[in-house]
């Protein structure tokens, strides 16, 4: 036996390899996560936007949004009359944390289960743009619609 | 309602970035080039913004710093405690050349070229190849050579 046999490296061949294919395996899912991540799985992407829509009212949304990151509702009625006053749910003021709206509202009208934003009657937009930033994890309910209805439901899924 | 946010991060955070450097690879933790030395760099800062998040406080930043240096000490205590849990999370050193044979597999798994032991030989005194009984690359990344006149 050479003297180099005889030396306690502590080299265990049998580990070494085991994790040599573990590492190979997780590149592997490390290739996966990126591509998933590129195409909007993970949130922002092309793969996480979405549509609901209930005549006259059709919402763009993502649906999955990444936790304390701006997301963006878009809210158009595809009617003759635009947006006066335009119902938000309880979930997307609170869970989703309404950032910022555009355009600005004159007002607010506050309800138990959500608020309805007021625009001018003179100029009611056909579109409203509504900037979030969510500010809880999990999966989330929201509701937008003109105040008398209808109303468009749609669920975000928030992760950390 | 208490806020463990902070904590749960700076844990996830610990334990991701672990098992990120322990599947890249144990070159990864050599820094001794800019190629390795970057990875640093990028992790840490990407991750700490994470972790923070909003919070720029100094009592969040001490919460986090206590949060990971338990998490060092636990893992710490895990090590000792488990030979096989020891092994995952540093690996066993690997032999990459002994008397006088290249282990060409390893070399390759482990992304080292002989040049990289022949940087190790020369901070040793050894400066030809022929004079290395045995080449190791220890858990911590680096390389450790023995001639043959040892």
């Amino acid at each position: 036996m050479s003297p180099s046999e005889t030396e306690d490296t502590e080299f265990d061949e049998a580990f070494e390899r085991k994790w040599i294919r573990l590492e190979h395996i997780v590149w592997v899912l490390m290739v996966i996560v990126v591509i998933v991540g590129l195409a909007g799985g993970l949130g922002r992407g092309p793969a996480v936007r979405a549509q609901a829509a209930v005549s006259p009212i059709q919402v763009e949304y993502e649906r999955v949004v990444r936790y304390q990151t701006p997301t963006e509702i878009t809210v158009r009625s595809v009617g003759e009359s635009g947006i006066g006053r335009l119902f938000v749910g309880r979930a997307l003021l609170d869970r989703l944390q309404l950032r910022q709206v555009i355009p600005q509202p004159i007002g607010a009208e506050p309800r138990r289960e959500g608020a309805i934003l007021l625009f001018p009657d003179t100029s009611s937009p056909s579109q409203v743009t509504l900037i979030a930033q969510p500010a809880t994890l999990g999966a989330t309910s929201n509701t937008i619609g003109l105040s008398e209805g209808p109303y468009v439901t749609f669920r975000q899924l928030v992760l950390p | 309602m208490i806020d463990m946010g902070p904590i749960l991060r700076a844990i996830f955070a610990y334990w991701f970035l672990l098992a990120t450097l322990r599947v890249i690879g144990r070159r990864a933790i050599m820094q001794n080039s800019p190629f390795e030395l970057i990875l640093m760099f990028l992790f840490g800062g990407t991750m700490i913004q994470a972790v923070v998040g909003d919070d720029r406080s100094l009592a969040n930043a001490a919460l986090i710093i206590t949060t990971i240096g338990l998490m060092h000490v636990f893992v710490a205590w895990l090590k000792q405690c488990s030979t096989v849990f020891r092994k995952i999370i540093d690996g066993t050193p690997v032999v990459l050349r002994r008397d006088g044979k290249w282990r060409d597999d390893l070399m390759y798994e482990a992304r080292l070229h002989v040049d990289d032991v022949m940087a190790a030989a020369r901070e040793n005194g050894i400066a030809h190849v022929d004079d290395i009984r045995l080449a190791v690359f220890e858990r911590s990344g680096t390389i450790t050579v023995i001639g043959n006149g040892k």
